[in-house]
């Protein structure tokens, strides 16, 4: 552990790195960004390779966070491949029984959290999936087309796909504020 | 954290606490001044013998503080300190960036003027701990965000921001040498309770962000990491 040989060096010289500039992306995710931006504006068009050494050379940085950016961008493709399904299924429910469309809205939900990588998020939110639930056993949301409610996710999916976090937000927000409007008992 | 009087009440109020919670918090106090080092053992039956407690009690405390993300427990093995890693402290504060950012969004809406009294009496006192013992900066700083996000008024924010608080504190304890002489820490409360003094929901809820990745950078530095991995 190379910290426990610099510790004594690196308590004096603690001021001196106080002043170090601040990176808040680690490089990894400024590289993903970087791609995804390549993604979007056709640079990378569909089905083109992906090189390794020619991304780390013109980005000019070394392999590992050239390697790790993919990592996420493949680990982000199998997460809105895997809301795209729940979408779906919300789709096949939607004359299903209202418990049952209530469960698999609330795993979209869940898996939208998740997503997101953080252990915390996800734990904190957990409480509040199944307070939903009781909600809603003694509550409908009146949705005059519930395929609405297909649309509506699918529309928090497509939003991710394009990177646009204001429209996120917005269609979030929205989502759950009219859910509360449209609650009858 | 319990137990704590508020200044302007000097007797502090009279609560009856479960053992099972007086030994949590006595844990919780150890942990956090590092009296239990990351990765050390806590043994269920030495403690009870020290506290001279029966076994239930410690164990209904030790699960607690699992709950609470400072302890851990290993299948077959015991329960350990958990060592905070860089992963770690990035999760809390991006956890804590959502949390209180859409608590912070809240109460730029709303101006709600007792809370914005208290937070910034809150502030005050954050600012005038600085220099004196770090333990007692920390202590300000969360109660600073702890009124915060009560200020939102939502019950599940408040539960999800509690839950982060004493994870919340193992990473304080190791960024005192970024914050010693106070100056930036101030002003990085300021600038949000500007914020939110003045309305600006987005404003404020960029600047929880950016308090939060300064906080998350400045525990990547390299060589405060020594207690991890």
């Amino acid at each position: 552990m190379p910290g426990d040989v610099d510790d004594a060096a690196g308590r004096s010289s603690a001021s001196a790195r106080r002043l170090a500039p601040l990176r808040i992306e680690s490089t990894p995710s400024l590289v993903a960004d970087r791609i995804r931006m390549g993604i979007f504006d056709g640079t990378f068009p569909p089905d083109s390779q992906l090189n390794e050494v020619e991304l780390a050379r013109s980005l000019g940085v070394s392999r590992g966070p050239i390697r790790e950016a993919f990592q996420r961008l493949m680990q982000d493709a199998a997460a809105i491949s895997g809301l795209e399904q729940i979408v779906s299924a919300i789709g096949r429910s939607v004359d299903s029984e209202w418990s049952e469309l209530v469960a698999i809205d609330l795993e979209f939900h869940r898996s939208l959290v998740a997503a997101s990588g953080s252990s915390r998020l996800t734990r904190a939110f957990e409480p509040m999936y199944a307070e939903t639930r009781m909600l809603l056993a003694h509550m409908e949301i009146h949705y005059e087309r519930r395929a609405d409610l297909v649309d509506e996710h699918r529309a928090i999916v497509e939003a991710i796909q394009a990177g646009d976090r204001k429209l996120i937000e917005r269609l979030v927000h929205g989502h759950m504020s009219d859910s509360v409007t449209k609650l009858v008992r | 954290m319990t137990g704590t009087a508020s200044p302007g009440d000097p007797l502090g109020p009279l609560r009856a606490q479960s053992t099972p919670a007086l030994i949590a918090d006595l844990l919780r106090a150890e942990v956090l001044v590092g009296a239990f080092p990351p990765h050390s053992q806590l043994s269920e039956a030495h403690l009870a013998r020290q506290l001279q407690v029966s076994r239930g009690p410690v164990r209904e405390a030790m699960q607690r503080l699992i709950q609470e993300g400072l302890l851990r427990s290993e299948r077959n093995r015991g329960v350990f300190v958990v060592a905070l890693g860089h992963d770690d402290a990035r999760d809390v504060y991006l956890a804590r960036g959502v949390i209180e950012g859409a608590a912070a969004a809240i109460v730029a809406r709303q101006v709600p003027p007792v809370a914005m009294l208290q937070l910034q009496r809150l502030l005050d006192q954050l600012a005038a701990s600085t220099g004196g013992p770090w333990t007692e900066v920390i202590t300000h700083d969360l109660a600073f965000h702890q009124a915060l996000v009560d200020a939102a008024g939502s019950l599940r924010l408040s539960r999800m921001f509690h839950t982060l608080v004493a994870e919340t504190r193992l990473c304080l304890l190791r960024l005192e040498p970024f914050y010693r002489d106070g100056t930036e820490v101030i002003a990085e409360h300021r600038g949000i309770l500007d914020a939110l003094e003045s309305g600006r929901p987005a404003t404020a809820e960029r600047l929880i962000r950016l308090h939060m990745d300064a906080a998350a950078a400045r525990l990547a530095v390299p060589e405060r990491v020594t207690l991890s991995d």
